[in-house]
């Protein structure tokens, strides 16, 4: 497997990817159902506080929260990360 | 009477499909359940002006026909026709939210594959003319392969060209020309990626695609410091609303039960006919009655959260901390609610959709010290603690006051930690929560919502706690004097039963008199005071003077550690009979709220005891 190939929470809030693969896990199902399919740009908008856990990303227009080690199923190239035009929060 | 012809209404969560359900039914609804399960079954009913009867059933909100919660299964198995002995629904009217097209369109293409007629709606149409979303609706339908009606579901007016497609397509099947339904089941993934295409060709955008007003409340809402800041607030002020709002509105229906009482009491001559309308029942409505002002101001803030999109923050904000004992961040806001009154706290957990998750806070949300416990824990306190200042500035009364609510909410969080642990699955249930627009919620809508809620609560909880009330009452007022020698001493049924289960409380210091008081206790927790004072016969126990009075009169006759012990003992007892009617009514089964009342018990008489022991 390739080695830029990360995990999503290697992605800080405000970076963007594309997702390259899903991992076996229970809601794998329910991330596809949603739209995390290879290929598709997922962005990190905020952190939630004191902990950074869990996470608020976006994938296709719709906002979803996941905890880190779900998001833990998702792969990212990170090789195409790049910031996305809009403030950070926190 | 007319053929019902029924309509599935289908949709992703969070794309207004139930308000669209309700401008389409208004208060024709009924909420009843799917059988053998506790999801709820929403049906309303719409006679089109073609002279049809249909019977709309709003489906839970679903991302796939692929089952991956109880609300989905029951999703999928009401469209597919294995729901029971109903059969397909005649038509499926899918609605999708304007703004979130590519979504809705792959939820579209699967249920064209169960072989029902779909009529699209495409709804949140005034939102997306906001943001600047141009869609081409006829392209769109040509597609789809579907009709497409472009809604704004909190306008009733806009949904005339939904009712006159829905009448055509009903038309069509009768007269056999409905479109083949034979289309492809598609992968996941394939349906994203035709949906995508088609909104590549359906779609312009002639603003800047974000939802830039999300974003901006999102950066103060979900902020490290404000964001908590703000949550706090807004809980402080459910809170503040519980209290203050609901109390005079809640003297008010006493009163007017008092009124009531009077009223009937003096229109009824036969003695006993009277105390049984006037003690039992009406006393009995009375104190369900009694709940609602309480329940309907956390329920419009709850709906007020929930539809604006408030809540899932709040879920967001608060889950790991939740995940601490176990639980979801969504059991958040039932279990702090439950601080005020357990009754709409456990309502309330039906946000939770985890159903283990549910059943945990159901079943500890009485440790959460509850208002109804004040008076018998400021009734006590006075009585015994002495006016003394610990570390030269803390007020004893103050700190015992604050040690019991700790107690209680430790034992909450203990107990939920307990129960995960050992029966409900240790591990936190997923969280994959969506965190929709923010939205200005509709006021039918919620009003919609509370008058279900009130209907749920009278009809369901009601009859319960009217019935125990009613034998409540009967045991304490039999068996009265013969007529012929009123003044003999009779031991009522409830004193013959206080004295009868003494022994079983001696060791945890409480003597007849107090078992007793228990028993109509049981009814509520508030009732402990007045029937204390019945019991040691001081006038006027609610009354400040009164109060006082009592609080003389135990300190003399009780030691400090049977007020202690009962004291500890309210912690934890289940005394209050419309929890019990409310778990009933939320778990659908007697099996859970036995296990609530007997779990509390244990620990009540555990505490109990070692408090007694330790301070005798």
């Amino acid at each position: 497997m390739n080695s830029e190939y990360k995990d999503l929470t290697c992605l800080k809030p405000g970076e963007e990817a594309r997702m390259v693969a899903l991992l076996n896990h229970p809601i794998a199902e329910r991330l596809r159902d949603l739209g995390f399919l290879p290929g598709t740009w997922v962005r990190v908008l905020f952190e939630a506080p004191i902990w950074g856990d869990p996470i608020a990303v976006e994938v296709r227009g719709t906002r979803v929260a996941l905890r880190k080690s779900e998001a833990g199923a998702i792969k990212v190239d990170a090789a195409t990360t790049r910031v996305f035009d809009i403030n950070v929060i926190g | 009477m007319v053929d019902r012809i029924t309509v599935a209404i289908a949709g992703n969560p969070n794309c207004g499909k139930s308000a669209l359900f309700n401008s389409l039914t208004g208060s024709r609804q009924k909420v009843a359940n799917y059988p053998g399960v506790t999801v709820e079954k929403k049906e309303g009913f719409l006679k089109l002006d073609s002279g049809e009867l249909l019977r709309f059933v709003d489906l839970p909100g679903s991302y796939s026909l692929s089952p991956r919660s109880l609300d989905e299964k029951i999703f999928a198995d009401f469209l597919n026709g294995t729901l029971g002995t109903a059969d397909r629904p005649a038509v499926i009217v899918a609605v999708i939210d304007a703004t979130c097209l590519e979504r809705g369109i792959s939820l579209v293409l699967e249920l064209r594959s169960i072989g029902c007629p779909v009529l699209v709606a495409l709804n949140l149409m005034d939102v997306a003319l906001d943001r600047g979303i141009q869609i081409d609706v006829s392209k769109l339908s040509e597609r789809l392969g579907v009709a497409v009606i472009p809604t704004v579901a909190v306008q009733k007016e806009s949904l005339g060209e939904l009712k006159e497609a829905l009448a055509k397509m009903l038309g069509d099947k009768k007269t056999g020309q409905a479109p083949a339904s034979s289309a492809k089941v598609f992968s996941t993934e394939e349906r994203f990626q035709i949906a995508e295409s088609i909104v590549k060709e359906v779609v312009i955008w002639k603003k800047s695609r974000r939802d830039t007003r999300t974003d901006f409340l999102d950066r103060l809402l979900v902020h490290p410091v404000w964001g908590m800041l703000i949550l706090f607030m807004v809980l402080g002020l459910v809170f503040q609303a519980i209290f203050s709002w609901a109390g005079p509105l809640q003297d008010g229906i006493e009163s007017l039960f008092s009124w009531l009482g009077g009223v009937a009491g003096a229109a009824i001559a036969h003695a006993e006919l009277r105390s049984l309308v006037v003690d039992g029942m009406i006393q009995g409505v009375g104190s369900v009655v009694v709940f609602l002002p309480q329940i309907l101001i956390l329920f419009l803030f709850i709906y007020f959260l929930e539809d604006s999109g408030y809540m899932a923050r709040a879920a967001f904000l608060m889950d790991h901390w939740m995940g601490k004992v176990g639980l979801h961040g969504r059991a958040f806001i039932p279990l702090l609610s439950s601080y005020a009154c357990a009754i709409p706290g456990i309502m309330a957990t039906r946000t939770i959709e985890n159903p283990r998750d549910r059943l945990t806070t159901i079943l500890v949300a009485p440790l959460a010290t509850c208002s109804a416990r004040l008076p018998v824990y400021t009734l006590l306190i006075a009585a015994f603690i002495p006016d003394r200042l610990v570390l030269g500035f803390l007020n004893l009364k103050g700190l015992v006051l604050f040690a019991l609510y700790a107690l209680g909410l430790l034992s909450a969080l203990l107990a939920a930690w307990v129960m995960k642990k050992l029966f409900f699955a240790s591990s936190q249930a997923p969280l994959v929560l969506e965190l929709p627009s923010y939205r200005m919620p509709s006021v039918r809508t919620l009003l919609l919502g509370l008058l279900e809620k009130t209907k749920i609560f009278l009809r369901r909880a009601g009859t319960i706690i009217l019935t125990l009330n009613v034998l409540l009452w009967f045991l304490t007022a039999y068996p009265k004097a013969p007529a012929a020698a009123p003044e003999t001493q009779v031991e009522s049924y409830a004193m013959q039963i206080g004295k009868w289960i003494e022994p079983v409380f001696q060791p945890i210091g409480f003597d007849w008199k107090v078992t007793m008081a228990l028993i109509p206790g049981f009814a509520a927790r508030e009732v402990m005071v007045s029937t204390l004072a019945t019991v040691y016969a001081v006038e006027n126990a609610d009354a400040d003077a009164g109060a006082v009075a009592l609080g003389e009169r135990l300190s003399k006759e009780w030691s400090l550690a049977t007020a202690l012990s009962l004291l500890v003992w309210y912690v934890y007892s289940p005394q209050c009979l419309s929890t019990l009617a409310v778990t009933r009514r939320e778990t659908h089964s007697w099996k859970w709220p036995l296990v609530q009342t007997a779990y509390l018990l244990v620990l009540a008489y555990l505490a109990s005891w070692l408090v007694f022991h330790a301070f005798s």
